[in-house]
């Protein structure tokens, strides 16, 4: 069996390039086996001992990449205009008693006015008579009241007296007239 | 990076000023630093400006923050910058062109004209584009130079190497910020340094 040529590379030079960077990263080092592989492969690869010698240059120049300071009174500034956005975290505590007070969920409020206007109408509704068709005269003697069917337009009623059958209840309609 | 007390942000998030302010205190410097290197070719007022937008994005955002999910504050912070500065290229159309062999070619000369559009900035040698390889750059100029290659990283690649070299992020974090797996990190990291590397070697100090 002939000895295994020293110089000529156990594996090829792609993986080995792609592992070069993370070699010479100090963050998270390559495990300890893996960078004895990537030396030894170097050691017997020309073109790669070029290719790492290059990006370790590279890695060393980075930090000449420098970036440019805020400048004075910028975290007033921003704090500043955070305090004019309209969020009230930031108001004073009237002001945030009021938010907290005033928030309501949506959903509740929607319910609450839908139900606000029901008993409006309902109220208005009751009151102009709580029938469905007109009638006339009384039930045993007993008065009734007689309203318009129409209950868009809000009627005044006049009262049906007694068993008279002569009397006829009426119904004065508003005019026309504005309100 | 190591994340400021969690005491400070949920006081910020309570709606406590001071607690904000020193939020915006503690992240500005890494903030504005990897706002400056992520949208590139930009004047002092308008990183200043993205920075500043992006601090009250996040002043809004506080409420929703929450540590129960297992999430660095830094991590959301930086994930907020992300797509910030991504909004802003988007925006702006900035190219993002592939790198070139040479800075000699048309693409090089139509973003100088593209630099030269978006206003001033800091002192630059005019004739710093017309150092030949092999010359020995000053600091400041191989600097630069890093600055140019960089802005011509595709933004998935730009966004891994800014982050992971210039603000120390883990892999793990760096997956989470750009939503991606370990595995995409690292190959974006390959390709955004073996693309710089190629780049500058006419200009690297190699030993």
């Amino acid at each position: 069996m002939e000895p295994k040529d020293p110089l000529t590379p156990d594996e090829p030079c792609g993986p080995v390039r792609e592992d070069a960077f993370e070699y010479l990263d100090d963050a998270e080092p390559l495990p300890a086996s893996r960078r004895l592989e990537i030396r030894r492969h170097l050691d017997a690869c020309p073109l790669c001992e070029s290719h790492f010698r290059s990006a370790a240059a590279l890695q060393a120049a980075l930090p000449l990449w420098e970036a440019p300071r805020a400048s004075a009174g910028f975290v007033e500034r921003v704090v500043e205009a955070a305090g004019r956005d309209a969020s009230p975290r930031f108001a004073g505590p009237l002001r945030r008693l009021a938010a907290r007070r005033l928030s309501v969920p949506l959903p509740i409020a929607a319910a609450a006015a839908v139900l606000l206007c029901a008993a409006i109408a309902a109220s208005l509704f009751f009151s102009a008579g709580g029938r469905t068709s007109p009638s006339h005269g009384s039930s045993g003697g007993i008065p009734t009241l007689a309203y318009s069917a129409d209950v868009a337009a809000p009627a005044v009623l006049t009262f049906v007296s007694g068993p008279d059958p002569s009397v006829v209840s009426r119904v004065l309609r508003p005019s026309s007239a504005k309100r | 990076m190591e994340d400021l007390d969690p005491d400070v942000i949920r006081k910020a998030q309570r709606g406590d000023t001071d607690a904000f302010a020193e939020i915006v205190r503690y992240y500005q410097p890494s903030v504005f630093s990897t706002v400056f290197r992520l949208v590139g070719g930009q004047t002092q007022s308008e990183i200043e400006d993205l920075a500043q937008d992006l601090f009250l994005k996040v002043y809004r955002a506080l409420p929703r923050f929450d540590y129960g999910r297992g999430v660095k504050f830094s991590t959301w912070l930086f994930t907020a910058v992300k797509n910030v500065c991504y909004d802003y290229l988007r925006k702006k159309r900035l190219p993002t062109e592939p790198l070139e062999p040479s800075f000699s070619g048309s693409a090089s000369r139509k973003k100088d004209k593209d630099k030269e559009a978006a206003g001033p900035r800091s002192d630059v040698p005019a004739e710093m584009h017309a150092v030949q390889p092999g010359h020995e750059l000053l600091s400041s100029e191989l600097g630069r130079k890093i600055g140019d290659a960089v802005q011509r990283l595709p933004p998935d690649q730009r966004t891994a190497f800014v982050l992971r070299e210039y603000q120390a992020l883990s892999y793990e974090e760096i997956a989470e910020i750009t939503e991606s797996s370990i595995g995409t990190v690292k190959s974006r990291l390959f390709r955004a340094k073996e693309s710089l590397r190629t780049i500058l070697s006419p200009y690297l100090a190699v030993r």
